[in-house]
């Protein structure tokens, strides 16, 4: 078990680290910017003088620019977390099927005694890799950075920002795997993908801002992670991450019942 | 019980787009590979060869029809039939990235058995474990299918086109070694657009044409269909009956000459073209379209 779990993940290592290393990065650079900015500009009086959408565009659940955890969330989680981390994923997940199946791979490794289902599954988990290194480098970001500048912040906080972000993450992964067995063809799957990722960011948004469409909000899976609920509020609330596990879980299946009724055809 | 068996088996590929167009894969291909030998599959390139070997190995669905593999449901038992079955499929693509051993390995593990004969065919084909797939020429690849398809020692190998891009040196030894699996018990279906190919390493053969089967023989008596074509010209004219011999089957004249289609000894026919005032003359073997021509309904059109 797990041979093409563990094929996919070594296939893939080199971006892997490379992408995470850039998040890890990113995120002390960011704990910098706090330790720079934060103190003495007042962002606070800055952030108001905006219109409620650009407030609304930047921050969900922030108490002020000065608090560590606000800022953070901004200036990392939200945008990071909600955009580039999903936008990295699904040029992950695109090649997983539609690649195989594009470079016809997929014509010697499925005359081996592996069922269709278990070929989705274990390209499904594969993405467990950088969600859970893409996870693991930001929270060492936060809590090296925040340690080095010697802010007061509870490391718990952050740990529940990621354990939820792990459940988003992966919702991700199961539509671009959905998405990667509908369509054969790697550039379709990503560009399909990357634009699902912005459309429903936008979505959340518009819901939150428009009165009378707050309902659209549902079909985004941004409304069911908030990272500054923990990171700002320190609200531990784990409703959205029971959605996004249903969900992910359906879309991975889904995704192996739709490969198991396909021709393979590049 | 046969290796293989299908019965009416038929294929339809449904376009994309909005009319739905169907164009045909296979009609109604029935047929059956005995325990232990070589069948070969024989028809002109889009004749349907590669659809039906897809079928066999479920990785395309018929639209009707049924298939078995050793006895066991193409569709509902392709797992299992897939632990003993070797495959080649007619257009090699390998993990880039990976070299030739790490890539065998890794069929290895999905396998899920220890590849018994991995280390005495890479030696066999000569496959540098070392070297990145890239790097490789499209007939080492083919080598290393080969290699893949036959490591575990399956029951039954499934080739489409499997000597397409290997040089003359290593096809002659890819047709004895398939002669010699033969020997040791193995079931080898294969497919090929060549005439010698199949006369060669086959016991027998179906004739696969526009997505039909137009026949299924034994290999000798394709033998005894296929021959020479005799195509000569000449300075003057020439009657017909001097050149009739009972080797020549068939003769269709030209303007100048003739062609004629004889078996495979011409000894006879040549001494009487020799006789006359030629002006031209080549000797071919005889190809599949002649025979086409010749035995099945068909137009030559292949």
């Amino acid at each position: 078990m797990f041979e093409i779990t563990r094929h996919e993940i070594r296939q893939k290592r080199k971006g892997i680290v490379t992408f995470s290393l850039f998040v890890f990065f990113f995120g002390i650079m960011m704990v910098a910017a706090f330790e720079t900015l934060g103190a003495g500009l007042d962002m606070d009086e800055l952030f108001e003088s905006y219109p409620a959408f650009v407030t609304e565009l930047f921050g969900k659940s922030i108490v002020s620019f000065g608090d560590f955890g606000s800022f953070i969330t901004v200036e990392y989680l939200q945008w990071v977390w909600y955009l580039i981390v999903p936008a990295y994923l699904a040029l992950f997940c695109a090649g997983s099927i539609a690649g195989e199946v594009e470079r016809k791979t997929a014509d010697i490794l499925l005359s081996y005694p592996v069922s269709r289902q278990r070929v989705v599954l274990e390209k499904f988990l594969a993405a467990g890799a950088p969600v859970l290194l893409i996870n693991g480098m930001g929270l060492a970001a936060i809590l090296v950075g925040a340690a080095a500048v010697d802010v007061a912040f509870e490391a718990r906080w952050a740990v529940y920002a990621f354990m939820q972000a792990t459940p988003f993450l992966l919702v991700w992964v199961g539509a671009f795997t959905l998405l990667s067995v509908l369509v054969y063809n790697e550039k379709t799957v990503s560009t399909l993908s990357i634009g699902a990722v912005f459309g429903l960011y936008v979505l959340d948004v518009v819901s939150r801002l428009v009165e009378g469409v707050s309902f659209l909000g549902y079909v985004s899976p941004m409304h069911y992670y908030d990272p500054g609920r923990a990171m700002a509020l320190n609200i531990v609330a784990w409703g959205g991450s029971i959605v996004l596990v249903a969900a992910a879980v359906a879309l991975a299946f889904g995704a192996a019942y739709v490969f198991t009724r396909r021709d393979i055809s590049g | 019980m046969n290796i293989i068996e299908t019965h009416e088996l038929t294929k339809y590929y449904v376009r994309p787009g909005l009319k739905k167009r169907q164009t045909m894969g296979i009609e109604q291909v029935s047929f059956a590979v005995r325990r232990g030998e070589i069948f070969g599959f024989l028809g002109p390139n889009g004749a349907g060869k590669t659809t039906t070997m897809r079928i066999l190995l479920d990785l395309i669905r018929p639209t009707g029809g049924t298939a078995s593999v050793l006895g066991l449901d193409a569709q509902k038992d392709t797992v299992e039939i897939r632990r003993h079955v070797g495959y080649i499929p007619g257009e090699i693509l390998f993990y880039e990235g990976m070299t030739a051993g790490d890539l065998l390995r890794y069929y290895e593990q999905l396998m899920g058995a220890p590849a018994t004969r991995k280390g005495e065919l890479v030696s066999l084909f000569d496959i540098p474990l070392d070297r990145p797939v890239k790097t490789f020429s499209k007939g080492m690849k083919q080598k290393i299918a080969i290699v893949q398809a036959f490591m575990h020692d399956p029951e039954l190998v499934i080739m489409d086109e499997p000597s397409s891009g290997l040089d003359p040196l290593v096809q002659q030894r890819f047709y004895d070694f398939l002669l010699r699996e033969r020997a040791s018990g193995k079931t080898i279906f294969l497919s090929t657009h060549i005439l010698g190919e199949a006369q060669r390493v086959c016991d027998r053969v179906a004739i696969i044409r526009k997505g039909r089967i137009a026949a299924i023989e034994d290999v000798a008596e394709l033998r005894a269909k296929s021959g020479k074509r005799i195509t000569v010209t000449f300075e003057g004219p020439v009657d017909e009956a001097d050149i009739m011999t009972p080797e020549v089957r068939d003769v269709a004249p030209l303007e100048d000459g003739y062609v004629l289609h004889t078996g495979s000894r011409v000894t006879e026919t040549l001494r009487r073209i020799a006789a006359l005032p030629v002006a031209d003359i080549s000797i071919e073997e005889t190809s599949l379209e002649d025979i086409f021509m010749h035995y099945y309904d068909g137009d030559g059109d292949v």
